[in-house]
């Protein structure tokens, strides 16, 4: 009470509506801390990425080619920052999803098929998440039966009964188990020279296996999912184009975030299963990367990870899908909606939600597969989705001044020939050394 | 050469990026756009983009001849330099600026997606009669409304909406936009207003609000609740801001300055007339959630010994400046604004002229103190069916809280969207 009587007359802000609010909800009065302490879309979208199905490639990426792949992520940094930042802008400047934005200007044929295809992946990727809460229970000793329907029920009820912010910051604290990986790798004395020097010199293998790996690295990373996340909740935070700067920031820190928790799973599982001669292949061999800092309860910790990372992104990728699905048909979308007004969209996130979840119930599913899989998935879907982005930010009409520049196309059309050359290579090279052998 | 008519109702998607032939059959190119003129009845085709190579020029529809399957036949021009037509700001492209675009649908009161245009011809003349929305029109654009409608049991008919009802909300030229979408959109009512434009785009909202008077967005914005009127604010020019604030209801502006941050309120306070600031203080001192937080400052007073004549008189004038649900109660009270009773219009215009006011007034009105919890409150006004509860400090009277804030508190969400706020 007190403080609002203060602010009489005389105490008055420029800047009314700051990016604090609408980072955090409420004001912050450090400039300082914004930056220090941003949580915009960019953070959260990072650490949905970070998700079981990122996890479980990471480990193998680490166990089966050791510190071989770190290189991969500094062109995985760049491509997501630049891919990102197109998404955002294209919020800010359009005020639009992608999706819709992907109706208005390519139709509906294109649209639909590309929806479709994201909707499949999605299932799969959803699949994944819930493989996590699947592997994690079993870890710690909980049959999967009882913990795959309650986790869907607890996620689904906290997100339709519009407590999502809450949720959200609950597995954003969750996620600090990341920082578990941080140390265990530190306590897993990596050659660090060699870290560095695989980190920055590229290392190549034409097999398929290393191939399908690229694919999902960067398919996990880089998610053709979490382009539409990014630039829903950008629009949805109103960002102003004056802002764009610090929408910048944050989805810089935010890739950067993604990447380094990706980096850092890799080396400790490359100093730790590699080197012992373990190629991943269960979620309990995974954990065992986890045993410099754990030790015996390295089992523990990774199961509470993976349950607590499956749950988030469970909780919000059947919901962003369909959501992104109706907005591209043109069919009333959001938890705001009754059903009576909003079928289609209940009925898909339902669907994703069962077809994503009753799969793992099914006993001795191959969960890391799957999760590896769907990462894979991503990696073959993401060039269409990169392509149209392309296109929509390169459109002078739509982007104004605001439209793509050389460098930044540049960037975003090698990711794009490298993923599409590496999809056809995985898929044609095993072919061809069957016809050689 | 053989030249079939026009057929009586086709759709935009059968003839776009078909050929456009000549008079000899030989194709001069693809058919890129359809523009059709904007006036007061079912806009008419005016002229249509054709593509030949890289190249997209304009050809007037009055050169159109006939269609041959779903080809248009044009007769081109002997002399070379003879036209070439731009557009009119009056007109709007069918592709560019309608087709899979969103549209308000007036009479079903939503954001909708264009899934087609419904083309009719009568008499030479082809006009847009309409736009289809529903999952048909989806599913015969993608190709597969045939097949589907021939699996037994299932039926495929594809909503439309009839062009006068429909506002688009993409236009060639931006000042069109705003005079026609303005104009059109007004006519609704503010609750309806407010739920189409809650459902769409950020981008869209904002030109949409931009083109309507502040009065408008006021109104628009008390259909929210507190929270999500923060919201809304964010989609108005910071300009705009303290002009619609002035011009909301105070109790409504102060619940919603009151959800801001202190400096975002005192940012919008700082720009209002001094006036208007004080009394949105006062409002915003009590608390949210108590009697104070809910009520409205504008009632209606009266002093003094008078009859009821002289009542009905002063009130006369001043009633025409407050809003319908504050005016039906009206308050007795002394020099101090301590309640002394209260009466009904009703009570006025049926009683005789040369009765005194407090012969016929109710000594002992239901009132609130300004603390008193919010929901407590509001139950008061439905148990005894007001319109208007009044709200005192100290035995002085301080505002009254109306029926329609009273519902506001005692219907859970969901009903309140059955049961539209009426218009001040």
């Amino acid at each position: 009470m007190a403080e609002r009587r203060r602010i009489r007359g005389e105490h008055r802000v420029a800047g009314r509506f700051s990016v604090a609010r609408r980072l955090f909800g409420r004001p912050v009065r450090n400039r300082l801390l914004i930056l220090l302490a941003v949580i915009g879309p960019g953070i959260i979208t990072s650490n949905v990425d970070n998700d079981p199905g990122g996890i479980t490639t990471y480990s193998i990426a680490g166990s089966r080619f050791g510190y071989d792949l770190l290189w991969l992520l500094g062109p995985i940094l760049v491509s997501l920052i630049v891919v990102q930042e197109m998404c955002v802008r294209m919020a800010v400047v359009t005020g639009k999803g992608l999706a819709d934005l992907m109706r208005e200007n390519f139709g509906i044929r294109a649209t639909f098929y590309l929806l479709a295809a994201l909707l499949v992946t999605n299932v799969f990727n959803t699949m994944s998440e819930f493989s996590g809460v699947a592997a994690g229970a079993e870890l710690l000793g909980l049959p999967r039966y009882l913990v795959l329907p309650l986790a869907a029920l607890a996620v689904g009820v906290l997100i339709l009964r519009g407590s999502y912010r809450f949720v959200e910051r609950v597995f954003l604290v969750a996620s600090a188990f990341y920082v578990a990986y941080i140390v265990s790798a530190v306590l897993a004395h990596p050659e660090w020279h060699e870290v560095a020097k695989a980190a920055v010199v590229p290392h190549f293998e034409t097999s398929p296996t290393f191939l399908i790996l690229v694919i999902g690295l960067v398919g996990t990373t880089i998610a053709p999912w979490m382009q539409f996340y990014i630039q829903a909740s950008t629009v949805e935070k109103r960002v102003k184009k004056e802002e764009l700067t610090y929408a910048r920031v944050d989805l810089t820190v935010g890739s950067f975030m993604a990447v380094a928790v990706a980096g850092f799973i890799i080396i400790t599982c490359a100093a730790t299963l590699n080197k012992a001669g373990i190629a991943v292949s269960s979620a309990s061999q995974a954990a065992q990367a986890l045993q410099p800092l754990a030790g015996l309860h390295a089992e523990q910790l990774f199961a509470f990870g993976l349950l607590a990372a499956g749950l988030f992104s469970g909780g919000i990728l059947p919901l962003s899908t369909a959501y992104h699905v109706c907005e591209g048909m043109g069919w009333p979308a959001g938890v705001g909606n009754t059903y009576g007004e909003a079928r289609q969209f209940y009925v898909l996130y339902a669907l994703i939600v069962a077809l994503g979840a009753l799969p793992i119930l099914i006993p001795d599913m191959p969960l890391l597969k799957i999760m590896y899989f769907s990462q894979v998935a991503n990696g073959v879907l993401l060039p269409f989705v990169l392509l149209m982005m392309l296109r929509l930010a390169g459109n002078k009409d739509l982007m104004g001044e605001h439209v793509n520049g050389v460098v930044l196309n540049t960037i975003a059309y090698a990711t794009v020939v490298i993923l599409i050359l590496a999809t056809a290579a995985s898929f044609v090279l095993p072919v061809l050394q069957g016809l050689r052998g | 050469m053989h030249l079939s008519p026009i057929p009586q109702m086709f759709y935009l998607s059968d003839i776009l990026g078909k050929p456009v032939l000549d008079e000899r059959n030989q194709q001069v190119g693809l058919l890129r756009d359809v523009a059709v003129f904007i006036g007061p009845r079912f806009p008419a085709i005016s002229k249509i983009r054709v593509r030949q190579g890289r190249r997209t020029r304009l050809v007037r529809w009055s050169r159109v001849m006939g269609m041959e399957g779903r080809s248009l036949i044009v007769r081109e021009p002997t002399d070379e330099s003879a036209e070439s037509p731009d557009l009119h700001e009056r007109e709007l492209l069918l592709y560019r600026n309608v087709l899979d675009k969103q549209m308000v649908d007036l009479t079903g009161r939503k954001v909708v997606r264009v899934n087609d245009v419904i083309l009719g011809s009568v008499g030479g003349t082809v006009r847009v009669t309409g736009v289809a929305i529903g999952t048909a029109s989806v599913l015969r654009r993608l190709g597969m409304l045939g097949i589907l409608r021939r699996l037994p049991g299932v039926k495929l008919i594809d909503t439309v909406v009839p062009w006068q009802s429909v506002v688009p909300l993409h236009y060639t030229d931006p000042e069109v936009q705003l005079n026609v979408t303005a104009e059109r959109l007004s006519r609704l009512h503010t609750a309806d207003l407010a739920a189409i434009l809650s459902d769409m785009s950020a981008g869209d909202r904002s030109r949409i609000l931009d083109s309507l008077d502040d009065e408008m967005v006021a109104d628009i914005i008390e259909e929210f609740q507190p929270e999500e009127q923060a919201e809304m604010l964010e989609a108005i020019e910071d300009d705009r801001v303290p002009d619609v604030v002035g011009k909301m209801e105070p109790d409504d502006a102060a619940d919603m300055l009151q959800v801001l941050s202190a400096e975002e309120s005192a940012d919008i306070l700082g720009h209002l007339e001094a006036d208007d600031a004080a009394g949105l203080l006062e409002l915003m001192v009590h608390e949210p959630d108590s009697a104070g937080g809910i009520m409205t400052r504008e009632f209606v007073a009266l002093t003094g010994d008078m009859s009821v004549g002289e009542a009905l008189g002063e009130l006369r004038g001043r009633l025409s400046d407050l809003p319908t649900e504050s005016s039906y109660d009206i308050f007795l009270v002394d020099p101090d604004m301590h309640l002394r009773g209260a009466v009904t219009l009703r009570d006025l215009l049926v009683a005789v002229p040369d009765d005194r006011v407090v012969d016929i007034m109710n000594d002992h009105p239901v009132h609130a103190e300004v603390g008193d919890d919010r929901a407590e409150a509001a139950r008061l006004v439905a148990r005894y069916d007001l319109l208007a509860l009044p709200v005192l400090q100290e035995g002085r009277l301080v505002g009254i809280i109306t029926v329609d804030d009273a519902l506001d508190v005692l219907l859970p969400t969901e009903w309140r969207e059955y049961f539209p706020r009426d218009e001040h």
